[in-house]
């Protein structure tokens, strides 16, 4: 039985997960927690906490940023004009009103997975205004999340052998695996637009994007399939990672028409990127 | 070489059965695809936190953590491990000397080869468990308040220490302690799953802590 009370978690964790404990410490957590349960989840609670925040603070920092990582920020800042600074106030201030009323009566609410939550500048401790273009925020409200698999097992479906491999390889985060997988399935064959679109959003993964793009345009041209809406949907965060509006909007568009599982994330991003300030997406 | 076991056979296999070490080492060697299997179900996730923490690079953890499983079980079978209750440190030295390897070159030139007959790697079900911690860690930071939050973040995202995040802040140091580990307790407490709240429900595999 183990007795663990996480006490050895509570003593290091945080200094582990900064890198900041000394390696022999660290060897012996790591000692430790392999073969603890109760220690290992603290690890991996905190890993979850630490990417989830990374990922709000990579839309927009809650806190004042140190010099050495914005100093372009501040030199441009220096040469607005009043009247920008005034709008860009105003702005903020509507973001902020947005985002309380998100984190107050949107946040705590169960959210379906999947959906990238961006909570907008909260410092007290920053007394100037984002000089971040608007750009840089409609490139922040991409989704490039990993789709659940849902399998859809069709009568008389015997030749998905590699598929099936490849999807377990994806299921299990590991996109490399899979692409080599979707690469052999045939092209002809019930799966092949499936793993088209699958292989495509392993590329955005990895980052390849315009692979992605050319693979996720050969789904949609390829007429009505179950991956069609999503295709749409992935091409337009695609293109809002390149901060192409107009086709960023022309693939929403064709996403909310398909009246699809995508129909609802595609009306709030719309949304997003027709408001002022082109952020306070908050679910 | 046993043959492969199907899924049932695996889910019908107890866990307990290779819970000693000296059973399990002596049992991968013997080429037990059971012992591999319960070997890999033991070690992925918690191969896969270090090589996270060590690297900060979700999609390198995932992809090395394989490449450690493979090495580890192909010494195993070949019966280069001579003290199995030093499993754990073989295991976890493996993965330091793969990441080191990889920092080193910066990018891996040689893959490791795999052998065929592997054991299920991919822990499908793990996606699944890892987005809905993923949610529960949101939940937990939205259920802080600002202040807590911005100390979490400048703590775990940006790497500073109390004494920075007080001057950031404009708060003294020791509140910012307190409440960094009050938020810290509170998002593990959130974040874990709920069946680690009772702890003496967990058995430990291997040794005794």
């Amino acid at each position: 039985m183990n007795h663990c009370t996480g006490a050895p978690a509570g003593q290091c964790l945080e200094r582990y997960i900064q890198g900041t404990l000394p390696d022999s410490e660290a060897q012996q957590f790591e000692e430790h927690y392999f073969d603890c349960p109760v220690c290992l989840a603290q690890v991996e609670a905190i890993q979850a906490v630490r990417a989830r925040l990374g990922q709000l603070t990579a839309t927009e920092s809650p806190v004042q940023q140190s010099p050495v990582q914005q100093p372009p920020a501040k030199k441009r800042a220096v040469v607005i004009s009043w009247s920008t600074a005034a709008a860009a106030l105003v702005a903020v201030a509507a973001s902020l009103l947005i985002v309380f009323l998100g984190e107050r009566f949107l946040l705590p609410r169960v959210l379906p997975p999947n959906v990238t939550v961006h909570i907008g500048p909260q410092t007290p401790a920053n007394p100037h205004p984002p000089a971040t273009p608007p750009s840089s925020s409609v490139t922040q409200l991409a989704d490039l999340t990993l789709p659940p698999f849902r399998a859809a097992t069709l009568r008389g479906e015997s030749e998905n052998g590699d598929f099936n491999f490849a999807m377990k390889a994806y299921s299990g985060g590991d996109c490399r695996g899979a692409l080599k997988g979707f690469s052999r399935v045939p092209s002809t064959g019930a799966n092949a637009l499936a793993a088209q679109f699958y292989s495509a959003v392993c590329q955005i993964h990895l980052g390849n994007l315009p692979g992605a793009a050319a693979t996720l345009q050969r789904v949609t041209a390829a007429g009505d399939s179950p991956q069609r809406e999503a295709a749409f949907y992935y091409l337009a965060q695609i293109a809002l990672a390149r901060n192409d509006l107009v086709l960023a909007h022309q693939n929403l568009d064709r996403t909310v028409a398909l009246h699809g599982d995508f129909e609802q994330r595609a009306r709030r991003q719309s949304a997003a990127l027709a408001a002022p300030t082109g952020e306070a997406l908050t679910r | 070489m046993s043959p492969e076991p199907s899924d049932a056979d695996l889910s019908s296999t107890p866990p307990q059965a290779f819970q000693d070490n000296a059973h399990l080492v002596q049992a991968i060697a013997a080429g037990d695809r059971h012992a591999e299997q319960a070997f890999v179900d033991r070690y992925l996730l918690p191969v896969r936190a270090m090589l996270l923490a060590r690297s900060r690079n979700p999609d390198l953890a995932l992809d090395l953590r394989q490449d450690v499983m493979i090495e580890a079980l192909c010494a195993l079978r070949a019966g280069r491990l001579n003290d199995p209750e030093k499993l754990t440190q073989f295991v976890i030295g493996i993965a330091r000397n793969l990441l080191n390897s990889h920092f080193r070159s910066e990018h891996r030139t040689e893959a490791i080869e795999a052998p065929e007959d592997l054991p299920d790697l991919s822990c499908s079900t793990q996606a699944v468990e890892d987005e809905e911690r993923s949610q529960r860690a949101l939940r937990a930071i939205s259920s802080l308040d600002r202040v807590d939050r911005d100390i979490l973040l400048l703590t775990l995202v940006e790497g500073l220490k109390p004494g920075a995040i007080a001057e950031r802040l404009g708060l003294s140091n020791d509140v910012v302690r307190q409440r960094k580990q009050r938020a810290t307790r509170r998002v593990i407490e959130l974040v874990r799953p709920p069946s680690q709240n009772q702890l003496d429900r967990h058995f430990i595999v291997g040794r005794v802590i």
